[in-house]
This record gives C-alpha cells, sequence and structure tokens, in this order.
C-alpha cells in the first residue's frame, strides 16, 4: 500500500509540474514512467531473477511501443500536405462558402461540416493551419464573432479527430482494445462535437445576430503566393474532395488497417490531382510527405512517453505495487466510474490523468490493470473524456494556434466553453458508459 | 486589397475580388454591380446631407439611436484588421482606436477624420438594415447551378461593403466642404461642386423659411 501511495504521489507532483507548465509533456513523461518503476521498486539495470527493469522494460519496450500510431500519424500528416498542397482543402472550403452565399449561418453550417470531414482525414498542426488559414477569415468576415469562430472551428475539428482512424487506432492501443469495439463511441462523439457547434451557433447567432464589420488584411496581400493555379476543376475537383470519405469508407466499411486505407486515400487524391509536369508533381508529392514527417515530430515525441508509461505501468512489478491503492481510490461499480469520470472529467485538461494521450494513459492502464471493468468499456469512457481537451485545452497545439490566429488568449478560448464543455462529456460519459456496459 | 481602405469608385472596386462568390459573377457585370453599389451609397450619403447639412455623423447616430463604443485596442484577427463594427440588433457600432489611428496615418487624416469617416461607413449599415435594404441584394445569382437547372440565389455581400465606401467617401467630402480626397490623399479643394449644391440647397431652404415661415 506505502509503494502505491508513493506511486500515485509521484504521478501528482510531475502531473502538477505539467499542468504548471513547469516541464513540458514531452519531459514529463519518461520521467513519470522511469520515476514510478523506481518507486514500486523495479531494478534500473538488468539483474538476476528480476524478469523487468528500466533500461530495457520501460525505456526500449515503452519507446517503441507505440511505434504503430507514430507511423499512422505520419501518413495522416501526408495526406494532410497532399490534400493542401493540391488545392483541394481549398476547393472544398470555398465551395462550401460559395453555396452558403450571402446567408452568415448556411456559411457557418456548411463550413463546419466541410471542417470535420477534413478532419476526419488529416492530421497534425500543420493541418490545423491550413484549413484554419482558410476557414477562419471566411467565418468572421461573414460576421462570426472572432472567438465565436474559434469554438466553432475547434468543434468541428474535434468532430472530425473523433472519427479520424489513426486516433482511433490509438486509443485502442492504448487500453489493449480492437479498434471495431470502439467505434460507435468514436460516432457518438462526432455528433456530439456537432450538436456542440450548432447549439454555439444558434445561441451566439440569436444573442449577437447580424454583424457587419470594416475590415481589411492585416498584411498586404502577395497575389501571386495565394493563387493556386495548378489547382485541378471540374469532375477531378470533386472526386479529389472524396478523398476523406475515401479514406473513411476504406477504415469504417471494409475495416482496413490505418496505414492501408491512408495509401488508398493518397493514391486517389494523387491520381486525382495530378497535373501539369510529372517531375514537378513528383516534388510536390515527394514535399507533402516529408512536411507529413515534419509535422507529426510532436506527437511522435509523445507517443514514445506515453508507451513509456503503459509499459511502466502495466509491468508486473508496478501493478503489484499499484493494484492495492488504486482498489481503494477507483469506484467498484459502473455507475459510480462514470460519475468518478464525469465529475473529475477537467482534469483531461492540460494533458492531466483523464487525457487518454497525456497523464490518463497512466490512469487508464492502472484501472485496466485492475480487471474490474471491461477494457472497451474504459477505453470508450476515456475516449469522451479526451473529447475535450481535444476541443478546448490551452495547452493543445491545435488551440494555441486556433487562439493565437483569431488573436485570443488559448486559456481565455479554453475558458469560454469550460461549463458546456464539462457538461457535454458529462453527458458522453453517461451515454457512452451506459451504452457499453449494457447494450455493446 | 489594402491594409487600410479608402477607396474611390475605382479602387472600391477590388472589394469585390474578395468575395467568395467573386469567380461566380460574370466578368462584365462586374463593373457595373460595382459602381451601382458604389452609386447606391452616393445616393445615400446625398440625401442624408440634404436633409441635415449641418449636422455631423455622430450626431446623426445619436439621432437614430446608435451607441458608439470605443475599445482602445489595434484589434486584428484572422489575418484581417478591425476598424469598426456594427451590430444591427444592439443598435451599437464598436469603434478600435488604435486601429484607427494606423488607418489615418496612412491615408493623411487625422484620428478624428477617421473615425467620423468609419462612423460613415458602418451608419451606411444601419441606413441599409433600417431604410434603404439591403445592397448586397442589388446583384444576384444561382445559389446552385447543375446545367440549365438553377436553385435558390444569393445576394453579393462585397456590394454592401462597396456601397458602405461610397457612403462614407460621399458623406466625408461633403461635410468636410474644405478639403476633398483623391485617390487616397487629402487634397486641398474650396467649394467642391457637390458641397457647394447641397450646401446652397440648404441655403435656399432658409431663405424660403425665413421669408415665408416655411418649415423645411
Amino acid at each position: 500500500m506505502l509503494t502505491g501511495i508513493i506511486v500515485c504521489i509521484v504521478f501528482i507532483i510531475l502531473a502538477i509540474a505539467m499542468m504548471t507548465r513547469k516541464l513540458p509533456a514531452i519531459l514529463v513523461m519518461p520521467i513519470m514512467a522511469i520515476a514510478i518503476a523506481l518507486a514500486a521498486g523495479m531494478p534500473i539495470i538488468p539483474i538476476e531473477g528480476a524478469t523487468e527493469n528500466i533500461l530495457d522494460t520501460v525505456l526500449n519496450s515503452g519507446a517503441s511501443r507505440l511505434i504503430g500510431n507514430v507511423i499512422n500519424v505520419i501518413f495522416a500528416s501526408w495526406m494532410a500536405n497532399l490534400l493542401y498542397k493540391t488545392g483541394i482543402t481549398d476547393l472544398m472550403i470555398k465551395k462550401a462558402a460559395e453555396l452558403g452565399g450571402d446567408k452568415p449561418v448556411v456559411v457557418t453550417i456548411l463550413l463546419i461540416l466541410v471542417t470535420a470531414l477534413l478532419f476526419s482525414a488529416m492530421g497534425g498542426v500543420g493541418a490545423v493551419a491550413m484549413i484554419g488559414g482558410t476557414v477562419l477569415p471566411i467565418l468572421i468576415s461573414v460576421g462570426v464573432k472572432p472567438l465565436a469562430a474559434a469554438h466553432l472551428f475547434m468543434a468541428a475539428l474535434s468532430a472530425g479527430y473523433n472519427v479520424r482512424p489513426a486516433n482511433i487506432v490509438t486509443v485502442a492501443n492504448i487500453c489493449g482494445v480492437q479498434t471495431t469495439d470502439i467505434t460507435v463511441a468514436c460516432w457518438i462523439l462526432c455528433v456530439f462535437d456537432l450538436l456542440f457547434a450548432f447549439i454555439y451557433l444558434i445561441v451566439d447567432a440569436k444573442k449577437n445576430g447580424k454583424k457587419y464589420a470594416f475590415a481589411a488584411p492585416a498584411e498586404d496581400e502577395d497575389l501571386e503566393s495565394v493563387k493556386n493555379t495548378d489547382q485541378v476543376r471540374g469532375v477531378r475537383a470533386l472526386l479529389a474532395s472524396l478523398t476523406p470519405v475515401i479514406i473513411l469508407a476504406c477504415t469504417y466499411f471494409f475495416k482496413w488497417n490505418v496505414v492501408a486505407c491512408y495509401s488508398i486515400g493518397i493514391i486517389w487524391a494523387i491520381i486525382m490531382t495530378a497535373k501539369g509536369g510529372w517531375s514537378k508533381y513528383v516534388s510536390l508529392v515527394t514535399q507533402s510527405a516529408y512536411d507529413g514527417v515534419k509535422d507529426s515530430a510532436p506527437p511522435a515525441i509523445i507517443f514514445m512517453g506515453i508507451g513509456m508509461i503503459l509499459t511502466s505501468v502495466g509491468s508486473s512489478t508496478v501493478q503489484t505495487a499499484l493494484t492495492p491503492f488504486m482498489q481503494m481510490i477507483i469506484p467498484g461499480s459502473v455507475i459510480g466510474l462514470l460519475i468518478f469520470c464525469a465529475v473529475l472529467s477537467p482534469l483531461s485538461l492540460y494533458r492531466g490523468p483523464f487525457n487518454i494521450l497525456g497523464l490518463g494513459s497512466c490512469l487508464a492502464a492502472g484501472i485496466v490493470g485492475l480487471g474490474i471493468f471491461d477494457p472497451v468499456l474504459l477505453a470508450a469512457v476515456f475516449y469522451c473524456t479526451f473529447r475535450w481537451p481535444a476541443q478546448a485545452c490551452p495547452t493543445a497545439t491545435q488551440v494555441v494556434w486556433v487562439a493565437n490566429y483569431v488573436g485570443e488568449e488559448p486559456v481565455n478560448v479554453s475558458n469560454k466553453v469550460f461549463i458546456a464543455n464539462w457538461v457535454m462529456t458529462a453527458a458522453s460519459v453517461f451515454l457512452v458508459g451506459l451504452l457499453y456496459s449494457t447494450v455493446l | 486589397m489594402k491594409q487600410f481602405p479608402f477607396p474611390d469608385r475605382i479602387t472600391a472596386r477590388d472589394e469585390l475580388t474578395h468575395d467568395v462568390l467573386y469567380k461566380k459573377i460574370p466578368e462584365e457585370e462586374r463593373v457595373r454591380i460595382c459602381d451601382e453599389a458604389w452609386q447606391v451609397g452616393v445616393d445615400a450619403a446625398r440625401r442624408e446631407m440634404a436633409e441635415d447639412p449641418d449636422g455631423n455623423i455622430y450626431e446623426l447616430a445619436k439621432a437614430n439611436g446608435l451607441q458608439i463604443i470605443r475599445e482602445r485596442v489595434d484589434k486584428v484577427s484572422g489575418g484581417l484588421r478591425f476598424f469598426s463594427e456594427y451590430t444591427p440588433n444592439k443598435s451599437r457600432i464598436d469603434v478600435y482606436v488604435l486601429s484607427i489611428r494606423l488607418f489615418a496615418k496612412n491615408n493623411h487624416l487625422t484620428e478624428e477624420e477617421a473615425e467620423e469617416l468609419i462612423l460613415a461607413h458602418e451608419f451606411f449599415h444601419f441606413l441599409e438594415e433600417n431604410k434603404i435594404g439591403d445592397t448586397s441584394q442589388i446583384y444576384t445569382i444561382p445559389r446552385v447551378t447543375i446545367g440549365s437547372l438553377k436553385i435558390g440565389k444569393s445576394g453579393i455581400r462585397a456590394l454592401s461593403e462597396i456601397g458602405a465606401h461610397g457612403f462614407a467617401r460621399t458623406y466625408w467630402e461633403i461635410s468636410h466642404g474644405e478639403a476633398q480626397l483623391s485617390s487616397g490623399n487629402v487634397t486641398s479643394y474650396n467649394n467642391s461642386m457637390e458641397a457647394r449644391m447641397i450646401r446652397g440647397k440648404h441655403d435656399a431652404d432658409q431663405l424660403m423659411s425665413f421669408m415665408f415661415g416655411k418649415k423645411k
């Protein structure tokens, strides 16, 4: 019990260090993995009689544990760069805006849907900048307040993220379940995010109504740089716009693996957008791949840290030390677990213990280790608490980028929707939790 | 588009190129509809000045129940710099003082002049909402076109802005009779034809009123 308490103290100290931004997540993750293993009494180097040690088990095996997810993220970022560089994202966004015409609410709804669709296939902060840089100015120019535009964009982004194959596989791997097990939860969360956006839009439109603004570009426009002369048009452009749908169909209908789905998406996009000189086009495809790898660097490093934590917490040494303590603090019933997760869901912010792509990986691994709950239920519930930080966590790179772009503080952007997100998260935790514990 | 736009009739056409529907407007129609929108603004300004040649934009706004809120910020958001915003539901115009300071500096105006100009711009939108109707609707295009099938119609939002530019420039030129603006520069001109005509009409009205006791 004492060892368990020490492990928890280590966890709390490092969590506070990360949440107060004294230490970045990429450092906290490996430090926490090692510190927890040390506190539980795991030897540092291989010794006779011990099956686990920090060098081999935590560092070596841990760092490569989620390597498959790193590859998935690279493919998602490559896809994002390819769609952007060939002008397809721009085309989809502008077509949606054209369809909305002079009706701000219609324009906004269409842009929310297109953004969600794009993020269901694309990933990385590069994609956020690429899509946000086009969507946000349109939203603001049709009269949506900058802060509201940021919230609507983030909700749409989160809706797409929730069904993005690369994300689902990551959560499934962390909790040790099949991706198909949590598909229903992913779509429910996608709908929740879209509902969030539409309710927000209705409330904002009722409160503020129409708006006129006298505004001009903050910087002189370089017309040549914004013009994509090589953009495909007509039927090929329409077919190229279906790339995210192709990827989703391969994932959910054919149930193929993520790399296969993205590869098909990339080949489809290449066929539909190839134009001009072949060498020039090949260079564009290659550059997209390089940029995709570059954009994937931050999540890749985080995944290595998460892998170390999962391996450390999942090791028999730590489990033996941690189980008595976890049994004491974790509720023993499903309803208790749902209340526990719903009430404490704000701790998913700042990559806290309810963020599955942060310290939540440690908590999830700890609860899975208890063997009280079905891992599928845990994966689904933890995915629900993960929806919030994906949409409005001040430390999430996408939130930081969007907040800066609209001239707001990330904390301000997140705090404005704090209560709404808490209610939404609690509702999704109960709906998904009850569904998975009774029906699915 | 310029960072600190104070367009005349010709340069205001640039506003249309930033409309999401720009490419759907037939090329041969673009200049015509821009000029038509500009003229809506010019006519509205002339009417307002004819009704009250001595009134300034602040009094006009106040008389129409508009609240003017000043915020001491240079409001840059989403790659755009905001000088002012008008919210019809709240009868409120927000002006961004530091943005306007930059506008004034870049257009060789005083801050007071720049603020008047920007308020006039927003006042045009007030007129659109309450008196003259939406300028964006003077030209519409089908929302969806599939072959010969055309579904729905949409106005062009940029036309409303062009009208507001036309209104602001005309209002400013008339009310500042001592100076006329030409292509973004202030050049001295005393008694422009426009200003003289409107002031002359006003003087004639006053003379008639004095002689015959006729109310304006």
